[in-house]
C-alpha cells in the first residue's frame, strides 16, 4: 500500500461506504412520524440522488475528492428529513401552515415539508434547489433536473416551538420567500419600475466616485436592493397572512438589536450577498401596511365593550412601538471589502429616495397580493371576535371559539387565536407589576398551553364542521 | 342536590358569568349532551408508561417519586386522523379533547361509555373532578380485552356526569396541584403539603 498512489482509491472506497450508510439511514426513517407526506417526497429526492451515485458506471467520471466533500455536505439534507418528525413538531401548527401553503400554491407547483432547527427562529429554504446545487458537477444537469424536478421547500421550525408561540407569526414572512421566488418576474418588474430613475442617479454617483469599477459596484448595489426589497415583501406577506401578531412578533425580534442600521453583507459571490433594512423602517412599513392604526382604534372600542383587557394599555402598546427611521444608517460588511466604502456612502446619500421607492414597490406588491390571494390574506381582523377570545383567556379558558348564541360557538381561525394570544402576551409583559418571576412564568406558561390547546381543537372542530356539512350534503368521507 | 339532566346542563353552559358557567369546550355537536351526561373525546396527546431501570415505583420516597416522573413515561402526540394501538393490559394516560371549567357548585364524575366498556376499554379510574377545576382531564386508559384497540384523537370515549354541590357559606374553589392543564398530566406527588405524610408511611 502506497498512499501517494492509492489515496484516491481509498477515498473512493470511503465514498461508497458513505453512500451505502446514508441510504441505510434514509431507509430506516420512520415514515409514520412524518408531519406531512411531503417529507416522503424529500426523502425520495435524496434516495434517487444516492442511487445514481451508487452506480459504479456513474462514479467513474467523478473525482472522488469532490464526491467525498459533497457527500458530507449532503448529510445536512439527511439530518433535515430525519428531524421531520411529529414527535418534535406540533401537528396542529403544521396542519394550519399546510392549509395556508396549499392556498398559496393551489396547483401543487411548490410543496413544503417541516423540520426543526436549533435556532431561535424559523426559516424556509428551497430544499430541492439546495440539493441540486450540492449535486452540481457530480452528475449531468439533465439528471439533476430529473431528480429535483419536484420543487420542495423546507420550513424549519424552532425546536422548542411550544414555548415560542410568539414566533408562529414569523412563518408568514418565511412563506413570503417562496411567494417571491414563484412570482419573481412580476415583483422584479414592479421593483424595476419604481427604481429606474433612482438607479440612474445612483449610477452617476458611483461613476463619479470610482469609474473603473462602476459596473461591478452597480451590480452589487442591484443585488443589495433586490435583497432588501425581498425582505420587505416577505414582511408584507407576514402581516397580510398573520395580522398584527406578526408586527408584535417582529418587534420582539428587534429587542437587543441596533434598530436603526441597514445591515449589508457583501460576498465575492453576488448570490450570497445579504441585506436587511433597519428594524425601525421595517416596523414602520408593517405599521402602515398592517393598518395597525385602525386596528388599534377598533380594538380600543371592542376591548372596552367586552372589558377583556386594559384596552388603553394594549392599543397604546402597539401605537408606541418605536419605528422612527429618520436617523437610519447604512453599514456595509466586511469592512475591508474593496467596494464597501463606495457602496456605503452611495446608499447613505440616497437612503431617503431608496425608502420612497421601496414603499412605492410595497404598495404595488400589496395590490398584487390582493389579486393573487384574495381568500388567504387578511385585510381587516375581526377585533370584536378577538375581544371575546381575550375575555376567555382572562378566565383561563382557551381562546378556541368565538361564543355565539349556540352551545357550540364558532371555531376561531388560526389568525384570530394567534392574534389574541399575541395581544394577551404583550399585555402580560407590560403589566408585570406585582408579579414575581414565578408568577410571570406561570402566567406565560398557562397562556402558551391555552393557545396550543386552541390550535389543536379549532383545527379538528373546523374539519368536523366541513365533514358534517358534506355529510348533510350527501358527500360523506 | 342531584345529577344534572340535559336541560340543566345546557342552562349551566349558557350562564353569562364565566365564574358561574359550566364550560366544556369545544363541543363538536349538541348531540354530545345526553339525558344526564356529556360525551367527552380523546385529545391528541398521550403519555405512555414504559419499562425502565427505576427499581420500583415507591411514592413514599421524595427522590423516587421524582424519578418516577422523569423516567417512567413517554409523551406522544397523535396527529389528527392517526391512531394509537392500545394493547391488551396496556395503560396509557390520555388528555380529553375538551377543556372544562367547573363552577364552584358543581362536582363531576368521569365515566366510561358502555360500548367502549364492552370492548374492554376502561377510561378512568380517578373519576372525581372537584368544583372549580379548570383544564383538560387526564384519563387513565386501560385495555382489558384480548385484542388491541385503535384509538384516534377525537373519538368519544367517555362521559361526564354532573352533580350539584350545596354552596351555602364560603365558596370553596379547587386549588389543587393540576392548574389549567391542557394535556394529560403525570402524577404529581410531593406537590402539595398533604403529600408530606407519604414519607411517614414509607420505609424509615
Amino acid at each position: 500500500m502506497d498512499f501517494s498512489k492509492d489515496e484516491t482509491k481509498a477515498i473512493s472506497s470511503k465514498c461508497l461506504s458513505l453512500i451505502a450508510r446514508t441510504i441505510k439511514i434514509l431507509n430506516r426513517i420512520d415514515e409514520s412520524n412524518f408531519p406531512t407526506l411531503t417529507t416522503k417526497d424529500a426523502v425520495s429526492l435524496l434516495q434517487k440522488a444516492l442511487k445514481w451515485l451508487e452506480n459504479p458506471s456513474n462514479l467513474e467520471s467523478i473525482d472522488p475528492v469532490v464526491l467525498y466533500n459533497r457527500l458530507f455536505a449532503m448529510q445536512k439534507f439527511v439530518e433535515i428529513v430525519e428531524d421531520s418528525s411529529s414527535d418534535r413538531i406540533s401537528w396542529p401548527l403544521v396542519s394550519y401552515c399546510d392549509d395556508i401553503w396549499k392556498k398559496l400554491f393551489p396547483g401543487g407547483e411548490s410543496k413544503i415539508f417541516y423540520s426543526i432547527t436549533s435556532q431561535h427562529n424559523y426559516f424556509i429554504s428551497p430544499y430541492s434547489d439546495g440539493l441540486a446545487i450540492a449535486m452540481n458537477g457530480l452528475m449531468p444537469l439533465s439528471e439533476i433536473k430529473n431528480i429535483t424536478d419536484n420543487n420542495i421547500y423546507c420550513l424549519q421550525l424552532a425546536s422548542t416551538e411550544d414555548a415560542n408561540l410568539q414566533l408562529y407569526a414569523n412563518i408568514g414572512h418565511e412563506f413570503g420567500h417562496a411567494i417571491f421566488y414563484n412570482r419573481e418576474k412580476e415583483l422584479i418588474q414592479s421593483l424595476d419600475s419604481n427604481f429606474t430613475n433612482l438607479m440612474h442617479n445612483i449610477s452617476s454617483d458611483v461613476s463619479s466616485k470610482d469609474a473603473a469599477n462602476a459596473v461591478r459596484i452597480m451590480i452589487r448595489i442591484l443585488y443589495v436592493i433586490n435583497k432588501i426589497a425581498t425582505e420587505l415583501f416577505c414582511d408584507l406577506v407576514g402581516i397580510r397572512l398573520m395580522g398584527p401578531a406578526f408586527f408584535l412578533s417582529f418587534y420582539e425580534l428587534s429587542w437587543g438589536q441596533d434598530n436603526s442600521v441597514w445591515n449589508i453583507m457583501l460576498s465575492p459571490d453576488n448570490n450570497m450577498i445579504s441585506a436587511y433594512p433597519s428594524f425601525h423602517f421595517r416596523l414602520d412599513c408593517l405599521f402602515t401596511f398592517g393598518d395597525i392604526d385602525n386596528f388599534c382604534n377598533d380594538a380600543k372600542k371592542d376591548f372596552t365593550t367586552e372589558k377583556c383587557l386594559s384596552s388603553d394599555v394594549l392599543a397604546g402598546c402597539l401605537m408606541t412601538i418605536p419605528r422612527d427611521h429618520t436617523s437610519d444608517k447604512i453599514a456595509v460588511y466586511p469592512r475591508d471589502d474593496q467596494y464597501g466604502p463606495t457602496i456605503e456612502s452611495t446608499l447613505t446619500k440616497h437612503l431617503t429616495d431608496i425608502k420612497k421607492a421601496l414603499i412605492a414597490f410595497l404598495k404595488e406588491a400589496d395590490k398584487l397580493m390582493f389579486s393573487w390571494y384574495p381568500n388567504v390574506i387578511i385585510s381587516k381582523l375581526d377585533t370584536a371576535g378577538i375581544a371575546k377570545l381575550l375575555l376567555r383567556l382572562n378566565h383561563d379558558i382557551p381562546p378556541n371559539i368565538i361564543p355565539d348564541t349556540s352551545l357550540l360557538g364558532i371555531p376561531a381561525s388560526f389568525q384570530a387565536v394567534l392574534n389574541a394570544s399575541a395581544l394577551y402576551r404583550i399585555n402580560l409583559l407590560v403589566n408585570k407589576e406585582g408579579k414575581n418571576v414565578s408568577d410571570l412564568a406561570h402566567c406565560m406558561g398557562k397562556l402558551e398551553r391555552l393557545t396550543a390547546k386552541s390550535f389543536e381543537v379549532t383545527y379538528i372542530q373546523q374539519k368536523y364542521i366541513e365533514w358534517e356539512n358534506n355529510r348533510r350534503g350527501g358527500n360523506s368521507k | 342536590m342531584g345529577i344534572l339532566n340535559r336541560e340543566e346542563i345546557k342552562s349551566r353552559m349558557q350562564r353569562q358569568d364565566y365564574k358561574e358557567r359550566l364550560i366544556i369546550t369545544p363541543l363538536l355537536s349538541e348531540n354530545q349532551i345526553g339525558p344526564a351526561s356529556i360525551d367527552i373525546r380523546l385529545g391528541s396527546t398521550i403519555i405512555i408508561p414504559k419499562k425502565t431501570y427505576v427499581e420500583k415505583q415507591d411514592i413514599t420516597s421524595r427522590s423516587s417519586a421524582q424519578q418516577v416522573e422523569k423516567r417512567l413515561y413517554e409523551r406522544k402526540s397523535i396527529k389528527f386522523n392517526s391512531k394509537f394501538m392500545l394493547h391488551p393490559n396496556q395503560l396509557i394516560l390520555g388528555g380529553t379533547f375538551e377543556y372544562m371549567s367547573l363552577p364552584f357548585d358543581l362536582f363531576c364524575t368521569i365515566m366510561s361509555r358502555s360500548s367502549w366498556g364492552r370492548l374492554g376499554l376502561i377510561v378512568a379510574t380517578a373519576a372525581a373532578v372537584q368544583p372549580g377545576f379548570k383544564g383538560s382531564l387526564t384519563l387513565e386508559l386501560v385495555n382489558l380485552s384480548e385484542s388491541p384497540i385503535a384509538l384516534y384523537p377525537g373519538l368519544p370515549i367517555g362521559q361526564l356526569v354532573f352533580t350539584d354541590v350545596p354552596s351555602k357559606g364560603a365558596k370553596v374553589f379547587y386549588d389543587g396541584r393540576y392548574s389549567c392543564p391542557t394535556e394529560p398530566e403525570l402524577p404529581k406527588f410531593f406537590k402539595s403539603q398533604s403529600d408530606e405524610e407519604l414519607t411517614f408511611w414509607g420505609e424509615s
